[in-house]
This record gives C-alpha cells, structure tokens and sequence, in this order.
C-alpha cells in the first residue's frame, strides 16, 4: 500500500510537471524526469506484479506503456524517444553478462556435448521456423508485400530474433528455484552459446539487409570486408575492452560499477559509430573478463549486482513506453501463432541435439522448457532493427514484443516445471552425503556375555556428521576398528545404522597390520601431527609409513568411489589422515565433489619443509574442491605453502587456488560443540546426583576446585599446567588443602613413544606436587583420573569446577574450552586458556595464558581463583554468545554448503545482477 | 576499495577537541602534500578545481573536441542531476540547532551576502562604465556572477549527516545556502517574467520536489534490500534534477529542497540517500567541471571579465570573512578569510546550471566564472590558512 501510496505521488508529481511545461512551453527534453519516473514507477510495477507470481520484466513493460505516449502520456513521445538513450547501454550489459556466464574452467570438458547439442537445436528450430515463415509470410504483419531477397534478409532477420533465447531469464529461474544439478547448469550454457551464435547470424543478416535495402554502394569483396570488420572487429575489440577491464580489476578495482557501465557505454559507442555489432563485442568482453578475472569475482559480481538493475528496469520499461498499443492488438494473433510454432520447432531441436550430444537425462528430457523464455538481448536486436529500418523493422519488432510478452509468461513456469520434473529444486531430492573418516561413527564389540553391543562415538564431529547423514541419507566410510564389527556386516562390508532407525549405511574398512600401524601410528601421529603441532617433538618421517599412508588412503578412495552412485553426491573426508583420498578418488572419478576439513593446524611454510613429501601432500589436498581450516592462520599457512611448494595461482580475494587445471577454495571454519546438548545435561535434574557421585570418585573436599580435561598429548601443556599449580601453591600456601585441581588425561596413541612419555611424566609430577603442597587431613592439591568419562559426567564436572584450564602448547581449536562455556548456563566459572589454542581466537573474553610463562600462568590462576562472581557473569556471558553461535552442526553444513555452493556460484554468479529484477 | 567519500579522512574532527583544523593536518601518510601535488587534493575545500576545467577547455568544441558538442548534448541531462545531487548534500546537511551552530550560520550568510554584494556591485560598476546599459538582464548578470562567487563550497562533509566536521569546512557548507537560494529565486524570476509569477512558479516547483522526495522517502522505508534502496535513491535524484530540469529551474535549488526534507524525514532513508550520492559524488563533480570547462567560450572579454570576477572576490571573501568572524566569535576557524577563499565548485555549478536554464545567454556568465575559478583558485593557493597558534 506504501508502495502504491508512493506511485500516486509520483504520478501527481509527473501530471503536475507536464502541466507547468505546457503553461511555460519549456524546451526541455526532460531526460532526466522521464528516466527518473520510469525507474521508480517500473520498479514499483515490477515489484506489485512479483506478488502475483507475475515476472517483474512484465510489470516494467506495462508500466512503460501505460504511462508512454499511447495511454497516459506522463512519458511524453519526446521523453520516450530520449529514454532510448539507455538501449544502447542497457543491451550491451545484458551482452556482457551473457558473457561472463562461460567459464571455461566450469564448463571443462562437457563443452564438447552441450555446443553439439546447441548447434543441432539451433539448426532445426531455424530451419523449421524458416520453413513455416516462408510459407505463412504473406499473412505476417511485417511487409506481406515483399518478395526475392528482400523477403529473404527480412526473413533470416526474424528467424535470429525469434529463435534467440534469454540468459538472464534462465539464470533468473534457477537462481529463484535454488536448482541445482546438471539440467540447470547445462540449459544455462546453452543459451549463452546460442546467444553467441545469434550474435553472428545477427550481423551477418543485418548486413545483408543493408545491402538489400541501402543504395547498394557496396558488393561482393566490400560486403565481406564490411561483414569480417562487423564480427571480426567486434570480437577484438570485446576483447580488447575485456582485458583492459580485466587489469583494471586486478590492479585498480575502485568505482567497479561506474566503469562497469562506462565499459558498456563505450561499448555500445564505439561499436555503432563504428560498425562494430556492439552486441557481440560485449559479449567477447564478457568472456574474456570472466576467465581472465576470476579472482576479482567478487568485486565484479558487486559492480553487476550494483549496476545493472536501474539500467535494465528503465530499458524495459522505454520499450514498453515505444510500443504503440493499437499496432501491439492488431500484431496479438500473429504473436500467439509464432509462439507455438517457436515451442514446437524448439522442443524438435532440443530432441534432435540431446540425440546427437549424447547429455544424458535429466538434460534430454527437459532442456527444451529451458530455452522457452526471451528477454533483453531479443529486444536489443528488434531495437536495432527498428531503428534501423524504421517501416518493416517496427512491425517487427511489434511482432517480437508481443512474442517475448508470451514468452515472458510461459518459459519460466515451463522450465520450473521441468526442474521439477528433473529433480533439480532443494525441496524434492536431499542428496545423499558420503562422509570419509578414520575413525567409525558406530562400534560393535561383544559384551561379557558374547552379546553383541553398538557403542556410539561421542565426539562432537562424530554427532554432528551423524545427523546430518540421519537427515540426507548415504554412506559413511571409516576403518573397523571395533571387535565385533566383522560380526555385524554384510557381504559388502556394509551395517545399516543407526540401530535404533537405521538411515545410512556405515562401509567398514578392514585395515589390517602392520599397514595401519604404518599409516595411523606412523605417518599421521608421528610425522604429520608433530608436524603440524608447534611443540618440542621432531616429526618421524619414514618411507614405509608414508608407502602405507598412500595405500590406505589409495584403498578409502576406493571405496567411496565404488559407493558413490552420482558424481554430484557431496564427499566430506575427515582431517589429517586422509590427505591424499581426494586425488586418488579424482583418478577414479573426475568429476567428484569432495570437501577435506583440516582439524589440526597448518605450519607455516619453514616447519613444513621438514616433510619430505610435502609437495604431494599439499597437491593432494588441492584436489579438493574445498578445503577448510579451522582458523584464518591455518588458512593462510596453507595458502603460503601452495605459493611455495607448488607455485600455484592463488586469488587472496575469492580464496581460490588454481592448480593443474583445476581450481580449489580454501576456507576456515571453526568447529564448535553441540550446545544444545551439552545445555540439556547441564538442565538434567539427575546432575545434582552426578556430581555428588564424582565428589565421591574424585575425593572432591577442597572449597575450590580447578579443571583440566585432556587426551593425554604432549600438545595439551599439561607438564606446563602442574608446573603452574606448583609456583601457585609456592606463592600462596594458604591454597593447601582448600584447593584441588581435577586433571582427566585420557590416554591415547600409548603404543607411540612420545605418548609414553608424557603419560609416565604426568604421573610422576603429580605424585610430585601432591607430595611437596601436602596438608594433613586437607584435600590433594591435584586429582589425577586417567578413565574417560562419558559426555553426561563431563558436563557435571564442569559445573562443579570453579575454573577450567586449557593450557595447549598449539592446538587446532580445543574443544573442552568451549563445552565447559556451554555447560556453565549459571554464568559462573571462569576459563584459562591457552593464548595457542585456536580457541582462543574466539573466547577472547577467557582469561588468556602462555603456557610457556610459568609465573604468570601462576598468577592467571590465582587471578581465576579470585575473581569476583560480577566479573565472572560478564566474560561468561560474552563467551557462551560466541559458543553458542556456531555450534558443530552449524560448522558441518556450512562446510557442505560451502562445497555445494561452488556449482551453484556460476549460475548464482549469472543471476547475481539480477536476482533483484528477475529480468 | 573505494575512497573515502570526501576524499579526506580528516574531516570528521570536532573542533571542541582541539585538534588542528582541516587546512593544518597532515595527509594519511602523515605528511602534508607538498608542491604540485596540493593540487590534486580532494577535501570539502578544495579539489583540483583549475585542472578539471582548463582540461575541459582543452577537451571541448574550442580544444581538441573529444567532447563535442554532440558529446556535451548527450551528457545534457546528466548535469541537472549532478547539480541536484550537490544540493541535497547541502540540504541534508542543514538544521543544526546548537547555539555556536547558530552564529556560524549568521556568520556564513553574512560572508556570502557581502561577497555577493560587492561582485555585484563592481560587475556593475565594470559593466556601466564600459557599456553604460541598464536593462534588466545586465543587473541580472551582475547579481548571478555574485552569486557564484559567494560559494567556497566543493564538498559537503563526509557524511552530511555527521555532526562533528570541522569549523572551516562547516562555514563553507553554510555559506552555500544563500547563493543556492537567491540562485533559485533568480532563475525562477528569469523563467517567470515576472516576481509574482516566480514566486508562484518557484512554490509549484517546490511542492513537486516535494512529492517526489516524499515519495522516495515512502518507497526507502519500505525497500527490501539494498539494491532495491539503491534503485530508489537513484531514481529519486533523477526526479529532483529532473523537474528543475524540465521546468527550466535550478537544480540546486531543487536538490537542495529535497535534502532538507529528507534531513527532516526518518533517519534511514536519508541515509541510504546520502549513501548513494556519496558514491557517485566525486564522478558526478569531475562531470561537472569538465563540461563547465568544454562549454566555456573563451574570449578577450571574458578573459578579463574573468580576472576581475577573482579580484573582486578575493575582496568580498576577505570583507565578509572579516565582519563575519566577529558574529562568529569563538566558534569562527582561525584564519576564516584563508578557508573562503578557495573558489570551490558550486559557483562553476551555479553558473552551469545558470546556461541551462537561461540557455546562450548565459555563455558569458559561465565563462566568466570559469576564467574566474581558475584565478581564485590561484589565489587561495597563494594564501593558505596560517597554522593554529601561529
């Protein structure tokens, strides 16, 4: 009703104007009201119409019409004629557009197919469509009377204009439909060649037409050098103009959208003062700028979205104000006759190219509801033609006007239909996901009474991908490690889980020693985890473990390959011990679309080289499509390694890397915890009972009581952490016996020798301390537990202790910061964190240590011991916003829709100037 | 990346604070522009106003015509719009109700009025004594070349929105509300014959400004995403420059009618209208100062028409600058007359504007003040602002 309220205004402003100029009989052409009011009236219009279901592009025609010289007369004949102004422009940007959409790289190698499959469809919808216009030509309300080759230019004009298709409009579906998938991707090709090719025959029979209708002052070599100085020239001059603005993006990149249109004015200028098709020239600009300025996408992509929608609202709505509405009812007949015959003749074509292109279904079924629509370049040429030769050429472009009304209509509900059909729109076909990991999201083990049991993994990453293979469906690849797993598989190694509703198939690998050995204990935990961590520990680089690394990452490759069932079925592999699966898979399955999350950190380029295969390693992540980082330095680090080792293209802006052809995006994104979960043990009102029943196991009198909950790793500082409690309890003796520090260390990978270590070096420092800080009858200075407790008594744990430690040496992110902020819905608790936590990066409110400065890690402990309860609510409450932000399910689909977004984003990419229009 | 609107991110620095004012603080790399390159230095007092109009001239019909006359008729309709788009940054930036405010205002106005009155009245005194004519498009002519002389403005603030600019570039701001008003009033008289029939065809202009601002004002609340408010402000300034265009009245004026409104009116769309004026203001300023330049006729007379119009007002700036900062006070930036004196481009604007509307006519006035700017300019570089405390 505002909008309308609005439109009133401006219609009264608009009679007001014309009444005062007509009193004063002023000389103005008055551009700049007309461009004005038709912007915001066919915005307004296009916009009403949208709430019927209606394409905007009607709503800026009609408005164009009801306020042009035919009806309302508010754009006055002389105003209409200076709104033309924009065609120029407005049919260039459409063209240019076009353009960018053919990305070569995209495209790779079914370009082959779909330029067969446009070529076939073109030639028998032209050929027929020729046909049928000869024959019908005399009732045509063009120019019955004509005849010879005449007939014949103003024939081959019309057949170009009525066949060519609509990009924008096309992309314009699939963007509103969030289609995704081969139909989509393909039919959108199609018409951006077609387009291309419409261009050509476009030039060559315009000028034909001038030489059949001009004084004839030019024939035989002249007209083919004309002919090869309109198409040639236009095509290098395109190009030309592309790769300025292609260095321009690189190397200025400031007033993108104002160049952007400036590129397109002089376009349009420069190809019609010189007789350069401006169309095609535009078009070469497109393509060229596309694939030469792929890392400035983003800027360019702004500068579209900015700048095409004024100019193209106000193109559509000067056509519809030049349209002359008792010609338009007299042509309407004519136009819905043309229309079937186009339908017909285009669903023969596409028939005929699906035949010999060899794209299989769902492209051969429905490619044809795709190539229905027509709007800006189709109505740039009847411009043209019109302008050109104003008699038949504005009957002309009558017919194509209220052809493209038709089209407008009918061709983007046919093609969501055949989205539909195709299975291509979000709502109707959930792709089933194939999750690759080491560790199996279900174990089978056989209880005391040789009962088969199904233990759960509990780890946060495990629940979280467990959902969402729940919701999507597919297969979750890892090692059998459990001891019954053999028992509960079937002849494809395969067990339906989960137990309870089973609803994905878990494809359990059998990795037997001493490759596993090789490959786990070896290659991952003693050379890429050392490495990766920023600790005192020299990576072990031996070549049998990374012979073995390769075979089972070669052998997990395999198996997704074999369960894979659809190229476009989103692969997710798991962290640092499946490195190379991507590369291995790509060999099997080109077309693959994998995602790899790094969990650990990345070094920085001089620890790398102490790898010896870190060139393989980092080519292999690159063949990923994504690949994520749990933070921006990890990003960077990889980004810095790829330059380095590899010397590849890396684009800083889009975050893309070009290798070997192919391109990858690197990203972070953090990992969070399950927060609601964690929030509903926390409001569990057995938890009171939990953590009397830990007070008992722990031996928990003290009045405070610190935690630290660790794998016991020589990356977690805990040697750093006893040594800290041992300065505090030297400085401050009267903590003996009121204060107890509850340590759970898991230990993990004990069988490794450095693990060893450390887990015989945590024993004997707390026996230490406990000794040294001893008060008779008061509590220990530190409670050691080594069992891991399950999710239900951590949260207890954490809501009993008045601080929690993390004391990382380096670490990925560290999760325990985070669930102890999750658990503490009291707002109470107070975080130490290590400064070298990736967490740390986030919970900036925790009280930050370096666990390498023993005296003031001291003093951050006593500082958490005394914290007032006011200061404790304020950086909790500030942490547990963050926590709760960006829990681990969050972080699992933004990684798959980051993956599934990199086929969307050049059709997205199409659309993204007009996804507000929908032109 | 693009620029900082105002070309200077310095200009948001309250005076209370005591930091040096605009003229005195250095570049962003600490270092103030030295030599030839003040002259490139965009700021809400200065540009390189004589270098886009002498390439003007050069460029134009008289130079090497890579703006011909047919590209100038072409880029005809884009100047009422960047002349309104210069208004409503000033009228978004009017209605600053404090005190010391107030006194700046009087203090600007005041400046203005005598730099008006003293060009006038030497154009007129020139003029009488070398053609002795008294018709009324003589007096006319000699009131517009005050008007256009009055202004030190070329960019409104930053943000027009943003309170805490500084004292100088506030004066300048101000004073060009009264020129663009007097020239408003001027052109509708020009246009009407007549001052009852200006006054009425100026209040019918104004209440169709109006409906349009209010329209766009009703469509920016309601707009649903940026590209759709981009659309609107956008259209909304073709509107503005649109009607003073068709109606043959200042686009200025009209521009600057529709910021006041919008200055009033709620706080997001006048926002997303500054916003985007903001972002095509440094185009849409080279724009004009390049056809201003191409469109200017150079000869003899106006040649030394010109060099009077910089002498005459380099004295009005100083005379005005002299009595309004007594009104001012302490809220005047030290060395007032040094920050007036940069000719600024909304007197080449006015002047522009004045062609359009008036149409030949005015082709002396335009290159009067074209030859004029480019001599004032001169002079304000020969005379830059002492430093504070100095």
């Amino acid at each position: 009703m505002t909008r309308l309220l609005a439109l009133a205004l401006a219609v009264g402003a608009m009679a007001s104007v014309r009444e005062l100029r007509i009193q004063g009989t002023v000389g103005s052409a008055a551009t700049a009201l007309a461009l004005g009011f038709a912007l915001m009236g066919a915005s307004v219009t296009g916009d009403a119409l949208r709430r019927f279901q209606l394409p905007r592009v009607s709503g800026y025609l009609l408005f164009g019409i009801v306020v042009g010289p035919s009806l309302g007369n508010l754009i006055t004949e002389s105003m209409a004629a200076q709104l033309q102004v924009v065609t120029g422009i407005a049919t260039t940007l459409i063209a240019l557009i076009a353009g960018l959409t053919l990305s070569v790289e995209r495209l790779g190698t079914r370009l082959a197919a779909i330029t067969r499959m446009t070529a076939a469809t073109l030639a028998v919808a032209m050929a027929g469509l020729a046909a049928a216009a000869w024959v019908v030509w005399p009732w045509l309300p063009i120019a019955p009377d004509a005849t010879g080759a005449q007939r014949l230019v103003m024939l081959a004009l019309l057949v170009v204009m009525v066949v060519s298709f609509s990009p924008t409009m096309t992309a314009a579906v699939v963007a509103d439909s969030g289609a995704r998938g081969r139909l989509s991707e393909t039919v959108l090709t199609i018409v951006v060649l077609a387009d291309l090719v419409m261009l050509v025959l476009f030039s060559v029979s315009m000028q034909l037409a001038r030489i059949v209708f001009d004084t004839g002052d030019s024939q035989g070599v002249e007209v083919l050098r004309r002919l090869a100085w309109e198409i040639g020239g236009a095509v290098a001059f395109g190009v030309l103009i592309g790769v300025l603005f292609a260095l321009y993006l690189r190397y200025i990149a400031r007033e993108v959208t104002l160049v952007l249109l400036a590129v397109c004015a002089v376009l349009s200028q420069v190809g019609t003062t010189q007789q350069l098709q401006p169309l095609l020239a535009a078009l070469a600009a497109g393509v060229v700028i596309e694939n030469l300025s792929v890392a400035q996408g983003d800027a360019l992509r702004a500068a579209v979205r900015r700048g095409a929608p004024p100019v193209l609202i106000v193109f559509f709505a000067a056509v519809g104000a030049s349209l002359r509405l008792d010609a338009l009812a007299a042509i309407g007949l004519s136009a819905v006759a043309l229309s079937a015959v186009r339908l017909g003749f285009i669903r023969l074509g596409a028939r005929a190219g699906v035949r010999l292109s060899g794209l299989p279904e769902p492209v051969g079924g429905y490619a044809w509801t795709g190539l229905v629509s027509q709007a800006g370049i189709t109505l740039g040429f009847a411009s043209v033609v019109a302008a050109e030769f104003p008699g038949w050429g504005n009957q002309m472009q009558l017919l194509l006007v209220a052809s493209i009304a038709i089209h407008e209509l009918v061709g983007p509900i046919l093609f969501r239909r055949g989205l539909v059909q195709a299975g291509e729109l979000d709502a109707h076909v959930p792709r089933p996901l194939v999750v690759v990991s080491n560790r199996e999201p279900y174990l089978h083990s056989q209880d005391a009474n040789g009962r088969i049991v199904v233990k759960p993994s509990t780890g946060g990453v495990a629940v979280a991908l467990d959902a969402l293979m729940r919701e999507r469906g597919g297969v979750w690849i890892a090692h059998g490690a459990g001891a019954a797993d053999r028992l509960v598989v079937d002849a494809s190694d395969t067990v339906r889980v989960p137990p309870e509703h089973p609803s994905y198939d878990l494809r359990r690998l059998w990795l037997e020693e001493p490759t596993f050995s090789a490959y786990y204990g070896g290659f991952a935990n003693e050379g890429l985890w050392p490495l990766c961590h920023m600790v005192d520990v020299r990576p072990q680089f031996r070549s049998e473990d990374w012979a073995a690394y390769q075979d089972i990452n070669a052998r997990f490759a395999a198996a997704a390959h074999a369960e894979l069932r659809d190229s476009d079925s989103p692969v997710f592999i798991q962290d640092y011990h499946l490195a190379l699966v991507a590369p291995a898979l790509r060999a099997l399955r080109p077309a693959a679309r994998t995602a790899l999350f790094w969990h650990i950190p990345w070094p920085y380029p001089d620890r790398l080289r102490i790898c010896p295969w870190r060139r393989e390693l980092v080519a292999g992540l690159l063949a990923n499509d994504l690949l994520a980082f749990q933070l921006e330095r990890d990003r960077r680090n990889f980004l810095l390694a790829v330059e380095e080792e590899l010397h590849a293209e890396v684009e800083i802006e889009s975050s893309r890397v070009r290798f070997r052809g192919r391109s990858s995006t690197v990203v972070s994104v953090p990992i969070g915890v399950d927060f609601d979960r964690i929030q509903a043990f926390a409001a569990d009102p057995a938890l009171p009972a939990e953590q009397l029943r830990l007070r008992d196991l722990l031996g928990l009198r003290a009045e405070v009581v610190g935690l630290g909950v660790d794998r016991l790793d020589y990356t977690k500082g805990i040697p750093e952490r006893l040594d800290a409690l041992d300065t505090l309890m030297t400085q401050r003796p009267e903590l003996r016996g009121r204060m107890t520090f509850v340590q759970i260390g898991v230990p993990s990978r004990s069988d490794l020798k450095n693990y060893a270590a450390i887990e015989s070096a945590i024993g004997e420092r707390v026996e230490t301390i406990n000794a040294r800080h001893a008060v008779p009858g008061g509590a220990p200075v530190v409670a050691y537990y080594t069992t891991p407790l399950g999710a239900f008594s951590l949260v207890a744990l954490y809501r009993l202790a008045h601080f929690c430690v993390v004391s990382s040496l380096h670490d990925g992110m560290n999760l325990v910061a985070k669930e102890f902020v999750a658990a503490r819905d009291d707002e109470q608790g107070v975080l130490v964190l290590s400064a070298l936590a990736g967490a740390a990066q986030e919970l900036d409110d925790a009280v930050i240590i370096n666990p390498y400065d023993i005296d003031a890690f001291a003093a951050a402990l006593a500082r958490a011991i005394s914290m007032t309860s006011e200061e404790q609510t304020r950086r909790m409450q500030a942490m547990r916003k963050v926590v709760a932000g960006r829990n681990v399910f969050n972080w699992a689909s933004d990684i798959l829709e980051g993956l599934e977004s990199l086929w969307t984003r050049p059709l997205l990419y199409a659309v993204r100037g007009w996804e507000e229009t929908s032109v | 990346m693009t620029a900082h609107p105002a070309g200077d991110p310095f200009v948001g620095v309250d005076p209370s604070l005591g930091v040096p004012d605009h003229g005195q603080l250095p570049g962003p790399d600490g270092l103030r522009p030295r030599g030839w390159r003040k002259l490139l230095v965009w700021s809400p007092t200065s540009a390189p106003l004589a270098l886009l109009l002498l390439v003007g001239i050069a460029a134009g019909p008289r130079g090497i015509n890579l703006l011909s006359a047919a590209t100038l008729s072409l880029l005809d309709p884009v100047v009422p719009v960047a002349l309104a788009a210069l208004g409503v940054l000033v009228g978004l930036s009017v209605g600053d109700r404090r005190t010391d405010r107030r006194r700046l205002f009087a203090a600007a106005c005041l400046a203005a009025a005598i730099t008006i009155v003293i060009v006038s009245a030497g154009f007129a005194v020139l003029a009488l004594a070398v053609t002795a004519a008294t018709a009324r498009p003589f007096w006319i002519l000699s009131l517009t070349t005050g008007i256009c002389a009055a202004t030190s403005l070329t960019l409104p603030a930053g943000n027009p929105l943003e309170r805490m600019t500084t004292a100088a570039s506030r004066v300048a701001e101000l004073g060009a509300l009264l020129p663009i008003v007097a020239g408003g009033l001027m052109m509708a008289s020009l246009r009407a014959g007549s001052s009852p029939g200006s006054a009425a065809l100026l209040a019918q202009a104004i209440g169709v400004t109006l409906a349009l601002a209010a329209a766009a004002w009703l469509l920016l609340t309601r707009a649903s995403s940026e590209i759709e408010e981009r659309i609107f402000a956008v259209s909304a300034l073709l509107l503005v420059g649109g009607v003073a265009d068709a109606l043959s009245l200042s686009a200025l004026f009209g521009g600057l009618a529709a910021g006041v409104f919008w200055r009033f009116a709620g706080r997001h769309p006048r926002e997303t209208i500054a916003r985007d004026v903001l972002f095509v203001q440094h185009p849409l300023l080279v724009l004009v100062l390049l056809v201003a330049g191409a469109r200017a006729e150079l000869s003899p007379a106006s040649l030394a028409l010109g060099a009077a119009y910089a002498a005459l007002r380099l004295a009005g700036q100083l005379a005005g600058a002299r009595l309004a900062s007594r009104i001012a006070r302490a809220n005047a930036p030290d060395d007032f007359a040094g920050h007036l004196l940069p000719p600024g481009v909304f007197g080449v604007a006015f002047a522009l504007n004045a062609l359009s509307v008036v149409g030949p006519d005015a082709s002396l006035l335009l290159a009067i003040v074209v030859v004029g700017t480019v001599g004032a300019e001169f002079f304000a570089h020969l005379r830059v602002p002492r430093r504070v405390g100095a």
